[in-house]
């Protein structure tokens, strides 16, 4: 049984309008590609989402939830709750990404180029 | 003598008797070489004198073909092995480059050897059938008259050959694969004697060998460091000198330069020698703390007592399991790879085999597989008796 629609405070009513009216032409056609993609899917029934708030350094927030799309493509929460981002000491996890930094084991390997030898001339 | 009339093997297709009349008196010495046995131990189990057996390594006599089967039995290799027709590549121990060159008698020296000799092989074998990368090293040797390129300088110069850039050293084992040094990872038993020698090179072959033995220490930094100092050999010192005390310190010289070029890492080594701060710079630059500590010495930026006391530190938390090393096959750029593709590559385009490049090899199947760091998929067997 899936709990009643908790409120998710993501801040006024309508901001993100007003912040989609400001972006420039070529954003707002991208914008409105993937808004046509997210009404596809969400004819398809409930769908399991995952906000998230970040920075390039961090992950600042994150929810998790179950929604539907609404008459006005606003996500209507059947379910919803923040993950919690705390206590994964990032001394005692070893980070799945590369360093920022340069180190010895990070970047792509190489691999040695190896060709076969068509005949028996081409031999050393 | 007459030499009696032998039912051949079902299960071996060259004789005895075939090998007897091309018998290469070099593939024994190397047979009981790499079995580690000593000329008595062989001439006991074989129910000959010692003399028959050096008469048999020198070419002065040929063994009788039922003891042929007997030697390829002791020595766990297959009869053909002694016959001559096989590409070899004769080394010795003057001819190769040894870490750990002081604690290892001349008979793991000779082990060590005969293993480089077989790599050589095996390699030949492969690029018959595959266009390995061509080997791909900066010339520093001297004009004559002029003085010896310094270590520190041919690490440099190798950074730029190999367009390396600054900063740590990334993947050097496959590096090294890349530009047409044929690694070897060789896993000798832990009861093995010639696992005490930490690792061998040469560049007296067609294409330079380096083999390394992860046994007495499974530490990444540590088998960087090892490999580092096999490059520094085969750069500076065609002349080989075995234990030559000199040319080791040069070595370690090269690859604490190679691994921690001095004008970068001085600037990031700490001005006072706290582990907890040189263990981030460990990981990042790939080389163990223990290196860091005696790098800042060697730079001049710590006092002796206070790299005595980062040592006492060191093999304290060591000591304690809080410091572990970080075992090489969870770094793939630091394994090597190269005989392995090449093998697979020839076994797609040539339907070589295992059991194809064995027989041609003369060697026992398991033995192909070590070198290729193959590991055998097959089920373990066990005969159950009957209650």
């Amino acid at each position: 049984m899936i709990p009643l629609p908790p409120e998710l405070d993501l801040g006024s009513p309508g901001l993100g309008d007003a912040v989609v009216a400001e972006l420039p032409l070529s954003e707002r056609t991208i914008f409105n590609s993937y808004l046509r993609e997210i009404r596809v899917l969400a004819e398809t029934g409930r769908v399991a989402v995952l906000g998230y708030a970040s920075t390039p350094d961090a992950l600042l927030r994150a929810h998790f939830g179950y929604a539907d799309l609404d008459g006005n493509d606003r996500l209507v929460w059947a379910f919803c709750e923040e993950l919690t981002l705390a206590g994964l000491a990032a001394s005692t996890v070893r980070s799945a990404v590369p360093s920022p930094r340069d180190t010895f084991d990070s970047g792509p390997i190489g691999q040695p180029v190896l060709r076969p030898r068509a005949t028996e001339s081409d031999t050393p | 003598m007459s030499r009696r009339p032998r039912q051949p093997s079902l299960f071996e297709p060259v004789t005895a008797a075939a090998v007897a009349d091309a018998f290469d008196p070099a593939r024994l010495t190397q047979a009981r070489v790499l079995a580690g046995m000593t000329k008595q131990e062989l001439a006991d189990q074989l129910g000959v004198s010692p003399a028959a057996v050096g008469q048999y390594e020198a070419g002065v006599i040929i063994p009788r073909t039922d003891h042929l089967d007997t030697l390829a039995r002791i020595l766990g290799v297959p009869v053909a092995f002694f016959a001559v027709g096989r590409p070899y590549a004769r080394l010795d121990a003057s001819m190769a480059h040894f870490r750990s060159l002081r604690s290892t008698r001349v008979g793991q020296r000779a082990k060590a050897v005969a293993f480089v000799e077989q790599l050589w092989e095996l390699t030949h074998a492969l690029e018959l059938r595959v266009e390995f990368p061509p080997v791909n090293l900066p010339n520093l040797q001297p004009q004559p008259g002029s003085p010896d390129v310094e270590p520190e300088t041919a690490a440099q110069r190798l950074r730029r050959h190999w367009n390396i850039g600054t900063g740590p050293v990334r993947h050097l084992v496959r590096t090294m694969e890349m530009n047409g040094i044929v690694v070897a990872l060789l896993p000798f038993a832990a009861t093995d004697e010639a696992a005490r020698v930490d690792a061998f090179s040469t560049s007296r072959l067609s294409r330079p060998l380096v083999i390394l033995t992860p046994d007495r220490a499974n530490d990444v930094y540590r088998h960087r460091f090892t490999a580092a100092h096999e490059l520094g050999h085969l750069l500076l010192h065609n002349d080989v000198n075995p234990g030559d005390i000199n040319q080791e310190r040069e070595a370690d010289r090269f690859a604490a330069e190679l691994l921690t070029p001095a004008a970068e890492i001085g600037l990031e080594l700490p001005p006072r020698l706290r582990i907890p701060t040189l263990e981030p710079l460990s990981r990042r630059w790939g080389v163990s703390v223990a290196s860091l500590i005696r790098r800042t010495r060697e730079l001049g930026l710590t006092t002796e007592m206070s790299t005595r006391r980062a040592y006492q530190r060191l093999a304290y938390l060591q000591t304690t399991g809080l410091l572990q090393p970080e075992p090489i096959t969870t770094y793939p750029g630091e394994t090597p790879t190269l005989i392995g593709k090449a093998f697979a590559l020839a076994e797609q385009h040539n339907s070589l085999t295992l059991s194809d490049l064995a027989k041609e090899l003369a060697w026992p199947i398991r033995t192909v597989r070590t070198l290729l760091s193959n590991t055998d998929s097959r089920p373990t067997l066990t005969l159950v008796r009957n209650p």
